[in-house]
């Protein structure tokens, strides 16, 4: 014991006493110039180092080499998630269009044919139209009466919305694969798209300029410099959740619709919606925020074509929401759907909300029953739009959107009457649009070697990092339950303080805030003695490699 | 005023009509930042969401688009002079949307009386004033009652 | 010891049950006030004779609900019967496998073997790009798909009682569907337009026979995860002259055995296309092999045979329903067989067959028999998962291609 105690204490010595690393001091640096330099003279206010602090973290995102290390960056400050605005695509309450409209910084524009990239691609599809009408109008027929489909009935959702999905699902399916194989060969970026059958797309993002909680508002005023700043606003975690029937993607992202410079025009201006989301009718729920676009990073294709998306919610709406806030809700839907989706692929890209684009991205959505069919194009310019950049930031996204459109007026008798072969035409021009390849670098703020944690060397930190991000992106329930404080405890300690005399060991009483705890801040697995290499090793723990930001 | 308990409807229940049951809607004001459309009501427990829209709509003619309820637990508060913890009653909230082109604003009540509140903060001010005053005055002789003058 | 000495400690709760025994049983106390009533003249009248008829019961209310609730499994249930139909469901095996399909569905084995015309088309080689997109379709089914569900759990059969840490990812069905769908996918684009314009495909049908076998009545209940279905019946010219695997003898076992008996059944079969559709003929079934889903009733781990079993029960099924469809419920012996192909995949191994479907006349052994040509466990692919933290799609095997694109164009 005493000689070990010994052994440290030399090695400690030898630290001090030995420099390993040293330099010889720079001669030729000339000390003096002949201006002189001062270093940069910084607001020292409060208000000005907090943003500063602030500043560096987006930076530190930034620098972060892979996609997986960004997203639990983006986490880091929550061990318990973040509070988010919960943004269901198939959940719209009433007159949603502001708020959705400012959360995705999405100007909408109504129209009725499809935007000037598209029309090069008319003549084709007026071919490929009439070669396909029939079969669509064929399948349209065997999907409404020839086959019997079975499909289970949850007790989750009214059982109307689920019967339209289900048939509008099965309708999309056969509607994609008559268009898909007549146009493989017409077309070669058909062929290596891949479809993926119900993804699971996710997105996760700060706005800014939002209402302040009253509980923030009463923790300012135990503070008497935070007097005059009770309602600065702050920034407001949003996740988006959608579950689209089928996504088409493919390795190359699409082309603009419109120059990236438009992106600034101020007619593309977005109201700014400053409630809370609790006024609209959106809920919270804390959850670690995830940006999925249906599959993990280092798949091969990474930028999405086009997604199909169900209308039965607009069936549980109440009847008294009238059908001009129905039509409304789908813009809504169309919006945060294209947007969550392109997010999410920005994310993959090495963008985060802190970091903004330097590209556009565009996708096409779709969404339909069946029958009514209503077509969007979105061009994501931005995604920056937390509390610092939602006034400063000049760019806008761009949505384009039509009104449902009819594809057929009934199926009897199978017969289909009154097939609109134009909505068809507005379908496989969407199909038409040819992905590019771009000719700057798609994955600015990635690392050059390392883009996915795949590339990574150390066998120990990628099989951490790999373990640590699935399971940070299931968010699946703690093991432990969430810290709680008792309704006795408020009632009886701390609205009335009537148990002064008890020790104070609850985090309340110690002035701790548990949500504040940071993901990092927990006991990494317990090496067992027996485990640890030989001889002598007094390593504890197992290492973490959470992301230094 | 019907006496009549008033149940909860379920699905298949006999439709029992309550004339004039136990309904109260009372506006509040809302908390600071609302949406202009919304109006908050606190009503009587047994309310459900379409008693609501029923008691605005019938009565007073008023387009409901969306109602939300909540039930907000009662304050605890000292009982004044017991000491003992007590609690009061629980709320039921009525959050009620209104159309999107509508605009509420919550009524000016007691426009008048702030007014004849006003005049009496007045004459409050101009009384302490004569007493700081005769303070000042007879800052020199203490303990001389203010009979004692010339 | 005495109970007693223990009742006589001071204990509360026997304190409280004696105090309630002797509460509940309270005499009226005697207040003098019926004496000075009658005293008065004024009549007393005993309580008890106003409540001494008892309250009607009330009629209880049928309350509806959100949601229609099924009805009771009894006697009265409109399709409860009699006689009890053996029943296989795509989610149960039969006990023997392949050697019992064999009987119940009285078919001949051909193994190893397929139509010539598939094994020619087999040997067709495809375009590198094809293949790229099935590793990409094997890769996004089992690494790059996002769905995180529980799996089962893993269990040590050194230790039974320890709980491991219960695995999130994606589950068995949701590979199999990527997968199957995404190479289904490729086949047609890559294929002629005429073969794709004579085919439809339908996912997750339902079809059902209901047949005798020896005064047994059976059923069979399967799905069809993916059916492509063709605008004319599918022919195969079969050679005869093959060693077939004949039918075997299960003694002492039943044909029927881990068919459990069910009394609730309706007695026509259902083929899930209409006869008004016109693409409705039945070309290629595939049957996933979820193994979270399948099991033996006796808990027992599913063999090979036992999968290999299924699939023929599975086309078998398809057939007969599509036959049944056709030519009636009753028919015996068909008038031109019905050629079915099939194929199993459980993601990695393929198992392809065709059947050949002569008879539905299926007592004993004479006669007409069914055929079935199978080519079993093909391997796509050794392993593809998260090898310590990186994509990892090992041996891919692009026979298997092959067949799978044989089987759509024949």
């Amino acid at each position: 014991m005493h000689l070990y105690k010994m052994h440290r204490k030399i090695t400690n010595l030898k630290k001090i006493l030995i420099r390993r690393y040293s330099q010889a001091a720079l001669l030729d640096q000339n000390e003096y110039t002949e201006t002189p330099e001062y270093p940069p003279i910084l607001d020292m206010s409060l208000k000005a180092r907090k943003l500063r602090e602030r500043e560096k973290l987006h930076e530190k995102i930034k620098n972060v080499n892979t996609v997986e290390e960004k997203q639990i960056a983006l986490n880091m400050p929550r061990y318990y998630g973040w509070k988010c605005v919960m943004l269901h695509e198939d959940k719209v309450p009433y007159n949603a269009m502001p708020m959705i409209q400012c959360y995705t910084r999405s100007h909408f524009i109504p129209i009725e044919k499809l935007p000037p990239t598209y029309t090069e691609s008319a003549l084709t599809a007026e071919i490929v139209v009439k070669e396909i009408k029939n079969l669509v109008e064929d399948a349209i027929c065997i999907e409404h009466e020839g086959v019997d489909h079975s499909f289970a009935v949850t007790l989750e959702k009214p059982v109307e919305s689920q019967k339209s999905d289900a048939l509008a699902n099965v309708l999309v399916k056969q509607i994609n694969r008559i268009i898909t194989n007549n146009l493989a060969d017409k077309v070669p970026h058909i062929l290596s798209a891949q479809v993926d059958y119900d993804p699971r797309h996710e997105a996760f993002w700060f706005v800014g300029g939002v209402d302040v909680p009253s509980n923030v508002i009463k923790w300012r005023k135990q503070y008497p410099w935070l007097k005059d700043r009770l309602d600065e606003p702050v920034d407001r975690p949003v996740q988006y959740l959608g579950a689209p029937f089928l996504a088409m993607r493919s390795h190359f992202p699409l082309k603009p619709i419109l120059e990236y410079s438009e992106a600034e025009n101020p007619e593309f201006k977005v109201p700014k919606f400053t409630y809370k989301p609790d006024t609209v009718g959106y809920f919270h729920a804390y959850r670690h925020g995830t940006n999925i676009p249906g599959y993990w990073p280092g798949d091969h294709d990474e930028f999405g074509l086009l997604s199909y998306h169900g209308r039965g919610h607009i069936l549980n709406r109440n009847v008294s929401f009238g059908t001009e806030d129905n039509l409304e809700a789908l813009h809504c839907q169309a919006m945060l759907a294209s947007f969550g989706w392109l997010l999410a692929q920005a994310n993959y890209q090495g963008f985060t909300t802190y970091n903004d684009l330097t590209y556009p991205l565009v996708t096409q959505t779709i969404i339909t029953d069946g029958q009514l069919w209503s077509f969007y194009a979105y061009q994501l310019n931005t995604i920056l739009m937390h509390n610092e950049k939602i006034d400063e930031n000049p760019k806008h996204n761009i949505c384009f959107g039509t009104k449902p459109l009819k594809l057929y007026e009934k199926v009897e008798n199978g017969k289909v009457y009154g097939f609109n072969e134009d909505v068809l035409k507005l379908l496989v021009q969407l199909y038409l649009n040819t992905p590019e390849e771009r000719e700057y670098d798609l994955k600015p703020y990635l690392g050059r070697e390392e883009q996915v944690i795949a590339d990574i060397e150390d066998d120990n930190k990628r099989c951490w990092l790999e373990k640590r991000y699935k399971h940070l992106v299931s968010n699946r329930p703690k093991h432990l339950l969430l810290p709680e404080i008792y309704l006795w405890e408020k009632i009886y300690k701390i609205e009335h303080k009537t148990r002064f005399f008890e020790p104070n060991r609850r985090p309340f009483e110690l002035g701790i805030n548990p949500f504040k705890r940071r993901l990092n801040e927990h006991l990494p697995p317990y090496i067992p003695k027996a485990l640890r290499p030989y001889p002598k090793h007094k390593k504890k723990f197992e290492t973490t490699y959470y992301p230094d930001v | 005023m019907s006496t009549r308990w008033y149940p909860i409807y379920q699905r298949g229940n006999p439709q029992l009509r309550v004339f004039l049951p136990n309904f109260w809607m009372k506006l509040v004001h809302p908390p600071p930042k609302q949406l202009p459309n919304t109006v908050h009501f606190h009503c009587s427990m047994e309310m459900t969401k379409y008693d609501i829209r029923n008691y605005l709509e019938k009565i007073y003619n008023v387009p409901v688009i969306d109602v939300r309820t909540k039930i907000i637990l009662g304050k605890f508060r000292k009982d004044l002079g017991k000491g003992y913890v007590v609690k009061d009653d629980d709320i039921k909230y009525a959050y009620v949307t209104l159309p999107k082109d509508t605009k509420f604003v919550f009524p000016d009540i007691f426009e008048k009386s702030k007014d004849a509140d006003e005049e009496h903060l007045k004459s409050l001010e101009e009384a302490k004033k004569t007493f700081k005053n005769y303070i000042h005055r007879n800052k020199s002789r203490p303990d001389v009652p203010s009979w004692f003058s010339i | 010891m005495k109970l007693s000495q223990v009742l006589n400690r001071q204990h509360i709760g026997f304190m409280f049950k004696k105090h309630w025994l002797v509460q509940g049983k309270r005499v009226p106390i005697d207040t003098g006030v019926e004496e000075v009533l009658r005293a008065k003249g004024i009549p007393v009248e005993d309580a008890l004779e106003f409540v001494k008829e008892k309250p009607e019961p009330r009629e209880r209310i049928n309350i509806v609900g959100q949601y229609e609730q099924p009805l009771p499994l009894d006697q009265n249930h409109p399709d409860y019967k009699e006689r009890p139909c053996y029943t296989l469901k795509n989610t149960n095996v039969l006990l023997e496998g392949i050697a019992q399909a064999q009987v119940i569905t009285k078919t001949i084995l051909a193994e190893d073997k397929l139509p010539q015309k598939i094994e020619e088309l087999a040997e067709v080689v495809a375009p590198k790009t094809v293949h790229d997109g099935v590793k990409k379709a094997i890769l996004s089914a089992n690494v790059f798909d996002t769905e995180q569900k529980k799996l089962p759990k893993i269990k040590d059969p050194e230790r039974p009682a320890y709980n491991f840490p219960r695995i999130l990812g994606i589950t068995d069905r949701r590979r199999n569907q990527i997968l199957t769908n995404k190479i289904l996918q490729l086949v047609e684009r890559s294929s002629d337009t005429e073969a794709t314009l004579s085919k439809y495909v339908v996912n997750d049908v339902e079809c059902k026979t209901v047949f005798d076998k020896e005064d047994d009545l059976i059923q069979f209940q399967d799905v069809s995860n993916i059916l492509v279905t063709s605008n004319k019946p599918l022919t195969h010219d079969t050679e005869k002259d093959i060693p077939f695997v004949e039918i075997p003898d299960l003694y002492p076992i039943k044909h029927t055995i881990t068919m459990p008996p069910e009394h609730f059944y309706t007695e026509t079969s259902k083929y899930p296309i209409r006869p008004t559709v016109s693409m409705r003929h039945p070309h290629t079934t595939w049957l996933h092999f979820n193994s979270t889903e399948v099991n033996n009733i006796y808990e027992t781990p599913v063999t090979l045979p036992q999968i290999l079993g299924r699939s023929l029960t599975h086309a078998f099924t398809v057939a007969t329903s599509y036959a049944k469809q056709l030519y009636g419920e009753n028919v015996k012996d068909l008038p031109e067989p019905v050629y079915i192909n099939c194929i199993q995949t459980d993601g990695q191994n393929y198992h392809f067959g065709v059947l050949e479907l002569n008879t539905l006349n299926l007592d004993g052994k004479e006669g007409a028999t069914n055929v079935w040509y199978c080519k079993n466990n093909l391997k796509l692919y050794d392993s593809s998962r998260y090898f310590s933290g990186m994509p990892v799609l090992e041996n891919y095997n692009p026979k298997v291609y092959g067949y799978i694109n044989a089987f759509y164009n024949c």
